[in-house]
């Protein structure tokens, strides 16, 4: 009654990016626009999500072209086997690695701010058993899970950030949106770079009920992503203050933590956060698992099964190198921007134009 | 068998959820509402008092009786937060727990002491039990006496001073509640300037009114309660102020309702100028032989010219004050909106008042 053969709708794809796309972003981003761009900032994430929106929509044109063909399938179509093979594994290490460094952060980030005395991988390795299961059960699982979630972590969130604007002060406002100042570019580059789990919808194609009209529903969701990190950092750099920003290790948390509701005696506003991000952490690994393991049964061409318990202690393995939280941001900024270049801008974009050129695709 | 084994499965996973090493049953600790935090007779710790809410009073108040709370003021000293906190700790079966702490006051002693003020701030900022929110004040005396005087005008909640501002000193105007994250940007974007709330006790009794302000992490100025109100007409924060002048052989109270200000800059001949546009509405309140004078359109105008030259004086002083002193919010200001270089400019204060909501008689 439930499955629908293993297709998720357009519906919970868009679900399933936003609550990727806005997870890790959320927290650490305001944070390094503010550290980028001081004041400027603000509409160095508008240009820099915008941007990603528009290579979503591209990726969109792909699903459209292709509606059952996955990104190797096409590359093996356009130049054999092998170059699929290794175009696999630069994606395979790049989601690993990523997806790796971004739960250790997730574990590490709980502890410090919720969980202090619990050890940490008693919280790394519920979140890891719960996208496992989540894993085995199948996208479709994932896709009707994230549907569900989403009115529960997503919701809470947008109301306290509602709250979050009765905090702002006047001649604040004019500081978080300026347009003098330099480092247009960098922000312009940390948010494009900031986004998890992009690459996902390149594999996706089979996995959807309607890919024809992804492009409208992936310009969709991008816009609500937009709209979401710009209100954040701007709430944040509003809030805190440049400054602030800068100096604090979770700003997002502290601004949120400003958030009075009218009779509430509850403190810690920041759980809504968090809860949202538990929720992003958990669909994000499972895409990890699913996507990682898919590339390499293509790769290897072992059951699926084998290589998500394979995935997954490769994720623990390698989200155990960092030494720290500073260490593990440094690790993700790193993956995130050069990998990114790599496997969000640079391999889509050659398939993407020598798919045009011959004259299977449509522009 | 396997749906049950699954179901079981989660079941223990949400156990494990709740996050069971951090567990601390509520009725082993105790709520500090109020923290003081003053510098010591030789400058080189804290002296610290924490006013610790009694629940059981609370409790048995409502008829039900209560376990035995932690001392209702604890006075340790420390070279830090978390040593005060583990002084205070010994003293008390409770844990000290600073999770619903809702007012810090600073005292004078620390106030006048850079070093112990940065180091103080930091570690509250960092520490993650207190709030951002959490309500900070000056006074100009020692910390302690003030949270003990707290304690006797309320023992059992210790909310005595955030109460106060929550429901009144926000509409009154002689001072206003920051907050400790506002506190904090403040002092960060000013490097060091920023004005924190008074409060002291004037014959056995709390009074709150008046500022102090701080200028590279030191004390500068003890601002009288006027003075503090002249600086929210100027923050565009002065609604519920009443100003009061003579007229007509009578007193007339302007009560302000709404207040915004304008601030901004433009070049005329003499040079750049930065103006300063308090706007402020208003009611005249006043009765008897007064209100048949006051309630014309004639008299409302010459009220307004009267209030609006008031204000401009006011404010204007504070700012030749404050700004002889070194305070460079205008400064800021001009920076955020020009770039540098910050070129020297005038300041000129043009109040506006509008008196509204009186019947007009004639």
């Amino acid at each position: 009654m439930f499955s629908n053969n293993e297709k998720i709708s357009l519906r919970q794809l868009q679900v399933l990016l936003i609550l990727q796309g806005l997870g890790t972003g959320v927290l650490f981003l305001p944070k390094e626009i503010a550290k980028a761009g001081g004041s400027a900032g603000v509409l160095g994430v508008v240009l820099g999500s915008l941007f990603m929106v528009v290579v979503g929509m591209g990726y969109g044109l792909l699903l459209k072209n292709h509606p059952q063909q996955p990104l190797l399938d096409i590359i093996a179509s356009l130049w054999g086997k092998p170059v699929a093979v290794v175009v696999g594994v630069v994606f395979f290490l790049k989601l690993l690695v990523a997806g790796a460094f971004s739960f250790r952060l997730f574990c590490q980030v709980m502890q410090e701010s919720i969980f202090f005395q619990t050890p940490i991988w008693m919280v790394g390795g519920c979140l890891l058993l719960l996208a496992l299961l989540l894993t085995g059960k199948g996208y479709e699982c994932r896709g009707r899970l994230g549907e569900i979630l989403f009115f529960v972590a997503f919701l809470p969130l947008l109301l306290t950030l509602v709250m979050a604007f009765f905090g702002i002060k006047g001649e604040s406002v004019r500081g978080a949106f300026s347009i003098h100042g330099t480092g247009y570019g960098k922000t312009i580059g940390i948010t494009f770079f900031s986004f998890y789990g992009v690459e996902f919808l390149l594999f996706a194609a089979p996995l959807l009920r309607n890919p024809e009209k992804a492009v409208k529903a992936l310009g969709q969701a991008g816009i609500l992503v937009v709209l979401v990190l710009t209100v954040i950092t701007f709430l944040t750099v509003s809030v805190l203050g440049i400054s602030q920003t800068q100096g604090k290790l979770f700003p997002v948390l502290s601004m949120i933590n400003t958030v009075e509701f009218p009779g509430f005696f509850w403190e810690r506003q920041d759980i809504v956060m968090l809860w949202f991000w538990l929720v992003s952490a958990l669909l994000s690994l499972g895409g990890t698992l699913y996507f990682c393991s898919g590339i390499g049964q293509k790769v290897v061409e072992k059951s699926q099964r084998k290589w998500v318990v394979v995935v997954a202690v490769l994720v623990l393995l390698v989200s155990a190198l960092p030494r720290d939280l500073g260490g593990t941001l440094e690790g993700l900024r790193w993956v995130n921007g050069y990998g990114g270049l790599v496997t969000v801008v640079f391999i889509p974009l050659v398939v993407f134009l020598a798919d045009c050129w011959k004259g299977r695709g449509k522009p | 068998m396997k749906k049950t084994g699954t179901l079981l499965c989660l079941l223990t996973l949400s156990f494990l959820l709740t996050g069971c090493w951090d567990k601390r049953e509520m009725e082993d600790r105790g709520y500090v509402i109020t923290m003081g935090i003053d510098a010591t007779e030789d400058g080189t710790g804290y002296d610290m008092a924490f006013g610790v809410a009694q629940l059981s009073t609370l409790s048995t108040q409502g008829g039900n009786s209560g376990g035995e709370d932690a001392p209702p003021l604890i006075a340790v000293q420390g070279k830090s937060l978390a040593s005060a906190l583990r002084e205070g700790n010994c003293k008390t079966s409770r844990q000290l727990y600073l999770g619903q702490c809702k007012t810090i006051v600073f005292g004078k002693g620390l106030l006048e002491n850079k070093a112990l003020l940065k180091g103080i701030l930091e570690e509250l900022e960092r520490k993650e039990e207190v709030s951002p929110k959490t309500m900070v004040l000056g006074t100009n005396g020692k910390a302690e006496a003030l949270v003990g005087q707290m304690l006797l005008e309320d023992g059992s909640t210790g909310m005595y001073l955030w109460e106060y501002y929550k429901t009144t000193a926000d509409h009154l105007a002689v001072t206003k509640r920051v907050g400790l994250e506002d506190f904090l940007r403040e002092l960060a974007e000013g490097q060091g300037q920023g004005i924190l709330p008074l409060v002291s006790i004037k014959e056995g009794e709390i009074t709150l009114g008046g500022g102090m302000y701080l200028r590279e992490y030191v004390l500068e100025k003890e601002l009288t309660p006027k003075e503090e109100r002249s600086i929210l007409f100027w923050k565009g924060e002065g609604e519920g102020a009443v100003l009061e002048e003579r007229w007509k052989g009578d007193t007339v109270s302007f009560v302000v309702s709404n207040n915004g200000t304008q601030v901004g800059f433009y070049q005329e001949k003499g040079g750049i100028v930065c103006y300063i546009r308090p706007v402020l509405l208003g009611r005249i309140e006043g009765g008897g032989n007064l209100s048949k004078s006051v309630f014309s359109m004639e008299s409302k105008q010459a009220l307004e010219a009267l209030f609006q030259q008031k204000i401009e004086e006011e404010v204007s002083e504070i700012l030749e004050t404050l700004r002889q002193k070194g305070e460079d919010t205008l400064e800021r200001t001009y920076l955020r909106e020009f770039g540098e270089p910050v070129l020297p400019f005038s300041v000129k204060v043009q109040a506006k008042v509008h008196i509204e909501g009186v019947g007009i008689i004639e």
